[in-house]
Protein backbone atom coordinates (compact mmCIF):
# COMPACT_ATOMS: atom_id res chain seq x y z
CA UNK A 1 0.00 0.00 0.00
CA UNK A 2 1.67 3.46 -1.29
CA UNK A 3 1.06 6.40 1.58
CA UNK A 4 -1.18 9.22 0.11
CA UNK A 5 0.64 11.92 -1.31
CA UNK A 6 1.00 14.97 1.04
CA UNK A 7 -0.89 17.90 -0.40
CA UNK A 8 1.48 21.63 -0.82
CA UNK A 9 -1.23 23.39 1.61
CA UNK A 10 0.28 20.51 4.37
CA UNK A 11 3.40 21.12 3.25
CA UNK A 12 3.10 24.93 3.55
CA UNK A 13 1.22 24.15 7.29
CA UNK A 14 4.68 21.94 8.38
CA UNK A 15 6.90 25.19 7.50
CA UNK A 16 4.43 27.30 9.43
CA UNK A 17 4.16 24.94 12.20
CA UNK A 18 0.18 24.67 11.94
CA UNK A 19 -0.08 21.25 11.02
CA UNK A 20 -3.26 19.62 12.53
CA UNK A 21 -2.18 17.47 15.46
CA UNK A 22 -1.42 14.17 13.74
CA UNK A 23 -0.54 14.76 10.43
CA UNK A 24 3.36 15.36 11.32
CA UNK A 25 4.11 11.81 10.88
CA UNK A 26 2.79 11.53 7.23
CA UNK A 27 4.90 14.54 6.41
CA UNK A 28 7.92 13.64 7.56
CA UNK A 29 7.10 10.07 6.11
CA UNK A 30 6.94 11.84 2.44
CA UNK A 31 9.71 14.13 3.28
CA UNK A 32 11.53 10.64 3.74
CA UNK A 33 10.42 9.75 0.04
CA UNK A 34 11.06 13.14 -1.47
CA UNK A 35 14.47 14.19 0.11
CA UNK A 36 14.51 17.73 -2.36
CA UNK A 37 11.88 18.83 -0.64
CA UNK A 38 13.06 19.06 2.23
CA UNK A 39 15.53 21.66 0.94
CA UNK A 40 12.92 23.57 -1.02
CA UNK A 41 10.86 23.91 2.88
CA UNK A 42 14.12 24.62 4.63
CA UNK A 43 14.77 28.01 2.12
CA UNK A 44 10.74 28.78 2.90
CA UNK A 45 11.63 28.65 6.74
CA UNK A 46 15.11 30.39 6.31
CA UNK A 47 13.08 33.26 4.63
CA UNK A 48 10.22 33.08 6.68
CA UNK A 49 12.68 33.80 9.78
CA UNK A 50 14.69 36.69 7.90
CA UNK A 51 11.36 38.60 6.74
CA UNK A 52 10.31 38.83 10.32
CA UNK A 53 13.55 39.71 11.80
CA UNK A 54 14.42 42.12 9.12
CA UNK A 55 10.91 43.62 9.00
CA UNK A 56 11.58 43.92 13.13
CA UNK A 57 14.48 45.14 12.48
CA UNK A 58 13.79 48.10 10.54
CA UNK A 59 13.59 50.19 13.02
CA UNK A 60 10.65 52.23 12.42
CA UNK A 61 9.90 55.08 14.30
CA UNK A 62 6.82 54.78 16.92
CA UNK A 63 7.45 58.50 18.17
CA UNK A 64 4.52 59.69 15.38
CA UNK A 65 2.64 62.45 17.09
CA UNK A 66 -0.31 62.28 15.32
CA UNK A 67 -0.09 58.16 15.46
CA UNK A 68 0.23 58.51 18.78
CA UNK A 69 -2.98 60.69 19.85
CA UNK A 70 -4.45 58.82 17.38
CA UNK A 71 -4.05 55.82 19.02
CA UNK A 72 -5.10 57.23 22.18
CA UNK A 73 -8.14 57.99 20.79
CA UNK A 74 -8.88 54.78 19.70
CA UNK A 75 -7.84 53.73 23.50
CA UNK A 76 -11.12 55.88 24.78
CA UNK A 77 -13.68 54.96 22.44
CA UNK A 78 -12.61 51.30 22.74
CA UNK A 79 -13.33 51.68 26.28
CA UNK A 80 -16.19 53.44 26.16
CA UNK A 81 -18.68 50.10 25.12
CA UNK A 82 -21.57 52.53 25.83
CA UNK A 83 -21.91 55.27 23.66
CA UNK A 84 -24.42 58.28 24.57
CA UNK A 85 -26.53 59.72 21.78
CA UNK A 86 -24.06 63.11 22.21
CA UNK A 87 -20.44 62.71 22.97
CA UNK A 88 -19.93 62.54 26.45
CA UNK A 89 -16.25 62.00 26.76
CA UNK A 90 -13.09 63.24 26.10
CA UNK A 91 -11.08 62.02 22.67
CA UNK A 92 -8.66 63.50 21.22
CA UNK A 93 -9.81 63.61 17.81
CA UNK A 94 -9.87 67.38 18.00
CA UNK A 95 -6.36 67.13 16.26
CA UNK A 96 -8.15 65.69 13.36
CA UNK A 97 -9.09 68.37 11.50
CA UNK A 98 -5.86 70.04 12.08
CA UNK A 99 -3.85 67.23 10.15
CA UNK A 100 -4.46 66.25 6.32
CA UNK A 101 -4.52 62.46 5.22
CA UNK A 102 -2.94 61.73 1.99
CA UNK A 103 -5.06 58.39 0.93
CA UNK A 104 -9.55 59.32 1.26
CA UNK A 105 -12.24 59.61 -1.09
CA UNK A 106 -14.48 57.18 0.54
CA UNK A 107 -17.43 59.43 -0.25
CA UNK A 108 -18.93 59.23 -4.12
CA UNK A 109 -19.27 62.05 -5.41
CA UNK A 110 -23.64 62.13 -6.75
CA UNK A 111 -25.33 64.34 -8.91
CA UNK A 112 -26.86 66.35 -6.67
CA UNK A 113 -30.88 65.53 -7.97
CA UNK A 114 -30.09 62.04 -5.88
CA UNK A 115 -29.48 63.89 -2.99
CA UNK A 116 -31.61 64.72 -0.13
CA UNK A 117 -32.96 67.69 -0.35
CA UNK A 118 -31.02 68.73 3.27
CA UNK A 119 -28.20 67.92 2.18
CA UNK A 120 -28.09 69.99 -0.71
CA UNK A 121 -29.24 73.08 1.10
CA UNK A 122 -26.87 71.63 4.36
CA UNK A 123 -23.95 72.35 1.51
CA UNK A 124 -25.69 75.79 -0.06
CA UNK A 125 -25.92 77.15 3.84
CA UNK A 126 -22.50 75.86 4.99
CA UNK A 127 -20.97 78.26 1.58
CA UNK A 128 -23.22 80.84 2.50
CA UNK A 129 -22.51 81.15 6.33
CA UNK A 130 -19.94 79.02 7.24
CA UNK A 131 -17.57 81.99 5.72
CA UNK A 132 -19.65 84.74 7.26
CA UNK A 133 -17.59 86.66 9.25
CA UNK A 134 -19.84 89.33 10.03
CA UNK A 135 -23.11 87.79 11.20
CA UNK A 136 -22.53 83.68 11.15
CA UNK A 137 -25.47 82.45 13.41
CA UNK A 138 -29.01 84.27 13.68
CA UNK A 139 -28.76 82.88 17.23
CA UNK A 140 -25.37 82.39 19.05
CA UNK A 141 -24.58 79.78 21.39
CA UNK A 142 -25.32 81.71 24.81
CA UNK A 143 -28.72 81.19 23.96
CA UNK A 144 -28.91 77.68 23.39
CA UNK A 145 -31.89 76.92 25.63
CA UNK A 146 -33.78 79.50 23.47
CA UNK A 147 -32.71 77.68 20.07
CA UNK A 148 -33.39 73.99 21.29
CA UNK A 149 -37.23 75.60 22.10
CA UNK A 150 -37.15 77.01 18.45
CA UNK A 151 -36.02 74.33 16.70
CA UNK A 152 -37.84 71.79 18.24
CA UNK A 153 -41.08 74.08 17.65
CA UNK A 154 -40.48 74.14 13.78
CA UNK A 155 -38.74 70.87 12.94
CA UNK A 156 -41.57 69.16 15.16
CA UNK A 157 -39.27 67.07 17.05
CA UNK A 158 -37.32 67.46 20.52
CA UNK A 159 -34.00 68.91 19.39
CA UNK A 160 -30.95 68.41 20.95
CA UNK A 161 -27.93 70.52 20.28
CA UNK A 162 -24.62 68.70 20.68
CA UNK A 163 -21.96 69.68 22.31
CA UNK A 164 -18.73 68.90 20.37
CA UNK A 165 -16.32 70.87 22.70
CA UNK A 166 -14.57 67.93 23.26
CA UNK A 167 -13.66 67.31 20.12
CA UNK A 168 -12.26 71.50 20.45
CA UNK A 169 -14.98 72.35 18.05
CA UNK A 170 -17.01 75.28 19.62
CA UNK A 171 -20.60 75.65 19.23
CA UNK A 172 -20.83 79.37 17.48
CA UNK A 173 -24.83 79.03 17.13
CA UNK A 174 -27.44 78.55 14.60
CA UNK A 175 -30.24 79.76 12.75
CA UNK A 176 -33.44 78.18 10.70
CA UNK A 177 -33.91 77.66 7.17
CA UNK A 178 -36.56 76.87 4.94
CA UNK A 179 -36.11 74.03 2.75
CA UNK A 180 -37.85 72.40 0.07
CA UNK A 181 -38.83 69.51 2.64
CA UNK A 182 -39.69 71.86 5.64
CA UNK A 183 -37.62 73.86 7.86
CA UNK A 184 -33.85 73.17 8.22
CA UNK A 185 -31.57 73.97 11.79
CA UNK A 186 -28.19 74.91 11.10
CA UNK A 187 -25.65 74.75 14.03
CA UNK A 188 -22.27 76.23 12.74
CA UNK A 189 -19.07 75.27 15.27
CA UNK A 190 -15.99 76.52 15.06
CA UNK A 191 -12.47 74.89 15.52
CA UNK A 192 -8.85 76.51 17.35
CA UNK A 193 -8.10 77.79 13.52
CA UNK A 194 -11.54 78.96 12.94
CA UNK A 195 -12.62 76.41 10.47
CA UNK A 196 -16.15 76.11 10.45
CA UNK A 197 -18.22 72.62 10.39
CA UNK A 198 -22.01 72.88 10.27
CA UNK A 199 -24.76 70.23 10.94
CA UNK A 200 -28.21 70.27 9.49
CA UNK A 201 -31.19 68.62 11.05
CA UNK A 202 -34.18 68.11 9.34
CA UNK A 203 -37.46 66.33 9.52
CA UNK A 204 -37.18 65.64 6.12
CA UNK A 205 -38.36 61.72 6.22
CA UNK A 206 -36.73 58.81 4.79
CA UNK A 207 -33.07 59.58 3.65
CA UNK A 208 -31.89 56.29 5.13
CA UNK A 209 -30.79 55.10 8.49
CA UNK A 210 -27.95 55.10 11.25
CA UNK A 211 -25.66 54.55 8.62
CA UNK A 212 -23.35 57.48 7.25
CA UNK A 213 -23.62 58.26 3.73
CA UNK A 214 -20.81 60.01 2.84
CA UNK A 215 -20.89 62.54 -0.49
CA UNK A 216 -19.00 65.42 -2.09
CA UNK A 217 -21.22 68.02 -3.14
CA UNK A 218 -19.29 71.39 -4.51
CA UNK A 219 -15.76 70.51 -3.09
CA UNK A 220 -17.00 70.12 0.17
CA UNK A 221 -17.20 66.65 1.90
CA UNK A 222 -21.10 65.92 3.50
CA UNK A 223 -22.44 63.32 5.27
CA UNK A 224 -25.68 62.75 5.96
CA UNK A 225 -27.97 59.82 8.24
CA UNK A 226 -31.23 59.74 10.03
CA UNK A 227 -32.09 59.01 13.48
CA UNK A 228 -35.56 58.71 14.29
CA UNK A 229 -37.25 60.91 12.78
CA UNK A 230 -34.35 63.34 12.56
CA UNK A 231 -32.15 63.91 9.43
CA UNK A 232 -28.78 65.06 10.17
CA UNK A 233 -26.81 66.60 7.50
CA UNK A 234 -22.69 67.11 8.06
CA UNK A 235 -20.85 69.60 6.25
CA UNK A 236 -16.94 70.51 6.09
CA UNK A 237 -14.25 71.51 4.19
CA UNK A 238 -12.45 68.23 5.18
CA UNK A 239 -11.39 64.69 4.37
CA UNK A 240 -14.15 62.27 4.44
CA UNK A 241 -12.14 60.32 7.21
CA UNK A 242 -12.24 63.12 9.19
CA UNK A 243 -15.84 63.88 8.69
CA UNK A 244 -16.56 60.09 9.99
CA UNK A 245 -14.92 60.36 12.58
CA UNK A 246 -17.00 63.52 14.03
CA UNK A 247 -20.19 62.26 12.77
CA UNK A 248 -19.74 58.88 14.12
CA UNK A 249 -19.40 61.16 17.65
CA UNK A 250 -22.88 62.32 17.13
CA UNK A 251 -24.57 58.76 16.65
CA UNK A 252 -24.06 57.78 13.12
CA UNK A 253 -22.60 54.32 12.39
CA UNK A 254 -19.91 54.30 9.92
CA UNK A 255 -20.59 52.24 6.39
CA UNK A 256 -19.78 48.85 6.16
CA UNK A 257 -17.18 48.90 3.69
CA UNK A 258 -14.94 50.96 5.70
CA UNK A 259 -13.98 47.43 7.11
CA UNK B 1 -12.27 39.62 28.27
CA UNK B 2 -12.72 43.26 28.71
CA UNK B 3 -12.34 45.85 26.35
CA UNK B 4 -9.74 47.67 28.86
CA UNK B 5 -7.55 44.35 29.10
CA UNK B 6 -7.52 44.26 24.86
CA UNK B 7 -6.53 48.17 24.94
CA UNK B 8 -3.56 47.14 26.95
CA UNK B 9 -2.34 45.46 23.60
CA UNK B 10 -3.09 48.25 21.88
CA UNK B 11 0.61 49.75 21.46
CA UNK B 12 1.78 46.14 20.58
CA UNK B 13 -1.12 45.86 17.76
CA UNK B 14 -0.05 49.31 16.43
CA UNK B 15 3.80 48.43 16.26
CA UNK B 16 2.82 45.40 14.01
CA UNK B 17 0.25 47.37 12.00
CA UNK B 18 3.53 49.77 11.30
CA UNK B 19 5.26 46.30 10.54
CA UNK B 20 2.96 44.89 8.35
CA UNK B 21 2.38 48.80 6.68
CA UNK B 22 5.78 48.93 5.94
CA UNK B 23 5.52 45.16 4.00
CA UNK B 24 2.74 46.69 1.71
CA UNK B 25 4.02 49.41 1.21
CA UNK B 26 7.81 49.42 0.91
CA UNK B 27 8.23 53.03 2.65
CA UNK B 28 8.75 54.05 5.96
CA UNK B 29 6.40 57.23 5.55
CA UNK B 30 3.78 55.38 3.49
CA UNK B 31 3.71 52.93 6.10
CA UNK B 32 2.95 55.70 8.85
CA UNK B 33 0.46 57.30 6.79
CA UNK B 34 -1.63 53.94 6.49
CA UNK B 35 -0.77 53.22 10.07
CA UNK B 36 -2.87 56.87 10.43
CA UNK B 37 -5.40 56.05 7.87
CA UNK B 38 -6.27 52.66 9.95
CA UNK B 39 -6.66 54.36 13.40
CA UNK B 40 -8.95 56.73 11.60
CA UNK B 41 -11.28 54.32 10.48
CA UNK B 42 -11.19 52.41 13.50
CA UNK B 43 -12.07 54.90 15.51
CA UNK B 44 -14.93 55.69 13.15
CA UNK B 45 -16.30 52.21 13.75
CA UNK B 46 -15.08 51.51 17.20
CA UNK B 47 -18.99 50.93 17.65
CA UNK B 48 -18.65 47.92 15.33
CA UNK B 49 -15.83 45.95 17.57
CA UNK B 50 -17.59 43.33 19.58
CA UNK B 51 -16.29 43.46 23.19
CA UNK B 52 -14.41 40.97 23.66
CA UNK B 53 -13.50 40.05 20.16
CA UNK B 54 -10.12 39.72 18.40
CA UNK B 55 -8.78 43.44 18.24
CA UNK B 56 -5.34 42.63 16.89
CA UNK B 57 -7.46 40.66 13.69
CA UNK B 58 -9.90 44.01 13.69
CA UNK B 59 -7.46 46.32 13.24
CA UNK B 60 -5.23 44.53 10.23
CA UNK B 61 -8.40 43.48 8.66
CA UNK B 62 -9.25 47.19 9.05
CA UNK B 63 -5.02 47.85 7.44
CA UNK B 64 -5.66 45.69 4.75
CA UNK B 65 -8.98 46.95 3.34
CA UNK B 66 -7.15 50.57 3.94
CA UNK B 67 -4.30 49.18 1.68
CA UNK B 68 -6.56 47.48 -1.07
CA UNK B 69 -8.80 50.57 -1.33
CA UNK B 70 -5.52 52.91 -1.23
CA UNK B 71 -3.82 51.22 -4.08
CA UNK B 72 -7.05 50.70 -6.35
CA UNK B 73 -7.62 54.88 -6.26
CA UNK B 74 -3.88 54.87 -6.57
CA UNK B 75 -4.16 55.55 -10.21
CA UNK B 76 -2.06 54.92 -12.75
CA UNK B 77 -0.41 51.71 -10.61
CA UNK B 78 2.85 52.00 -8.99
CA UNK B 79 5.81 50.81 -10.19
CA UNK B 80 7.67 48.16 -7.86
CA UNK B 81 10.26 49.55 -6.45
CA UNK B 82 13.63 47.66 -6.93
CA UNK B 83 16.56 46.69 -4.71
CA UNK B 84 18.58 49.74 -5.45
CA UNK B 85 15.47 51.81 -4.64
CA UNK B 86 15.37 50.18 -1.39
CA UNK B 87 19.11 50.62 -0.57
CA UNK B 88 18.26 54.27 -1.87
CA UNK B 89 15.17 55.24 -0.53
CA UNK B 90 14.95 53.55 2.60
CA UNK B 91 18.09 54.40 5.06
CA UNK B 92 16.36 51.98 8.29
CA UNK B 93 16.74 49.25 5.30
CA UNK B 94 20.29 50.41 5.18
CA UNK B 95 21.12 50.04 8.89
CA UNK B 96 20.08 46.00 9.10
CA UNK B 97 22.38 42.98 8.18
CA UNK B 98 22.57 42.12 4.52
CA UNK B 99 20.52 39.24 4.01
CA UNK B 100 17.70 40.44 6.14
CA UNK B 101 18.62 43.29 3.34
CA UNK B 102 17.96 41.08 0.37
CA UNK B 103 15.17 39.41 1.42
CA UNK B 104 12.87 42.71 2.28
CA UNK B 105 14.22 43.59 -1.49
CA UNK B 106 13.03 40.39 -2.60
CA UNK B 107 9.91 40.70 -1.10
CA UNK B 108 9.24 44.06 -2.80
CA UNK B 109 9.46 42.25 -5.62
CA UNK B 110 6.49 40.16 -5.23
CA UNK B 111 3.05 40.78 -6.85
CA UNK B 112 1.14 42.76 -4.01
CA UNK B 113 -1.48 40.05 -2.99
CA UNK B 114 1.41 37.68 -2.47
CA UNK B 115 3.41 40.07 -0.67
CA UNK B 116 0.80 40.25 1.70
CA UNK B 117 -0.15 37.21 2.11
CA UNK B 118 3.76 35.99 2.96
CA UNK B 119 4.61 39.22 5.48
CA UNK B 120 1.15 38.48 6.90
CA UNK B 121 1.90 34.73 8.35
CA UNK B 122 5.41 36.15 8.67
CA UNK B 123 4.70 38.78 11.23
CA UNK B 124 1.55 37.74 13.39
CA UNK B 125 0.35 34.42 14.66
CA UNK B 126 -2.50 34.37 12.83
CA UNK B 127 -4.22 31.18 12.15
CA UNK B 128 -4.47 30.67 8.24
CA UNK B 129 -8.40 30.83 8.74
CA UNK B 130 -7.72 34.08 10.64
CA UNK B 131 -5.42 35.62 7.97
CA UNK B 132 -7.42 34.60 4.90
CA UNK B 133 -10.36 36.80 6.64
CA UNK B 134 -8.26 39.99 7.92
CA UNK B 135 -7.33 39.60 3.85
CA UNK B 136 -11.07 38.99 3.37
CA UNK B 137 -9.80 35.77 0.50
CA UNK B 138 -11.40 32.50 1.01
CA UNK B 139 -8.87 30.17 2.91
CA UNK B 140 -7.99 28.38 -0.58
CA UNK B 141 -6.87 31.35 -1.85
CA UNK B 142 -4.52 32.24 0.81
CA UNK B 143 -3.11 28.97 0.73
CA UNK B 144 -1.94 29.35 -3.12
CA UNK B 145 -0.56 32.72 -2.47
CA UNK B 146 0.73 32.10 0.30
CA UNK B 147 2.88 28.81 -1.96
CA UNK B 148 3.36 31.00 -4.75
CA UNK B 149 5.28 33.95 -2.92
CA UNK B 150 7.54 31.56 -1.43
CA UNK B 151 8.15 29.80 -4.34
CA UNK B 152 8.93 33.37 -6.04
CA UNK B 153 10.99 34.62 -3.19
CA UNK B 154 13.44 31.36 -3.06
CA UNK B 155 13.82 32.05 -6.66
CA UNK B 156 14.32 35.17 -6.61
CA UNK B 157 17.03 35.12 -3.89
CA UNK B 158 18.50 32.08 -5.65
CA UNK B 159 19.27 34.83 -8.27
CA UNK B 160 16.82 32.01 -10.88
CA UNK B 161 14.92 34.90 -11.30
CA UNK B 162 15.03 38.59 -12.24
CA UNK B 163 12.19 40.08 -12.29
CA UNK B 164 12.05 42.93 -14.17
CA UNK B 165 10.21 46.21 -13.41
CA UNK B 166 6.75 45.85 -13.54
CA UNK B 167 2.99 46.64 -12.86
CA UNK B 168 1.67 45.75 -9.25
CA UNK B 169 -1.33 46.69 -7.93
CA UNK B 170 -4.67 46.93 -9.08
CA UNK B 171 -5.53 43.72 -8.58
CA UNK B 172 -6.77 41.79 -5.16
Amino acid sequence: MTAPEIGEDELQAFVDGKLPEGRCTAVLAHLGRHPEEIQRLTRYAVHKDELRRGLHALMLPGDDPITAQLQRALAQRLKQPDYGRWLRRVASVALLLAVGWSSHGLYQTYLEPHLPSVVIEAAQAHEVFGDDSQRPVELTAASRPEMVAWFSRHLGEPVEIPSLRALGLRLMGGRLLTGDEGPVAQLIYEDAAGRRLTLCLSSEPAIGGLEIELVEVDGLTAGYWQDGELSYALVAETPDLQLLAIASELGAEAPDDLL
Amino acid sequence: MTNRAVIDHLTEHVAGLRRYAFALTGGQQEAEDLVQDTLVRAIAAARSFRTGGNLRAWLFSIMHNAFVSGTRRRCPPTIALDEDAWAVAEPPVQLIQLELRDVLAALAQLPEAQRAALSLIALEDFSYEEAAKVQGIPLGTLMSRLARGRETLRQIMRGDQTVPLRVVGGKR
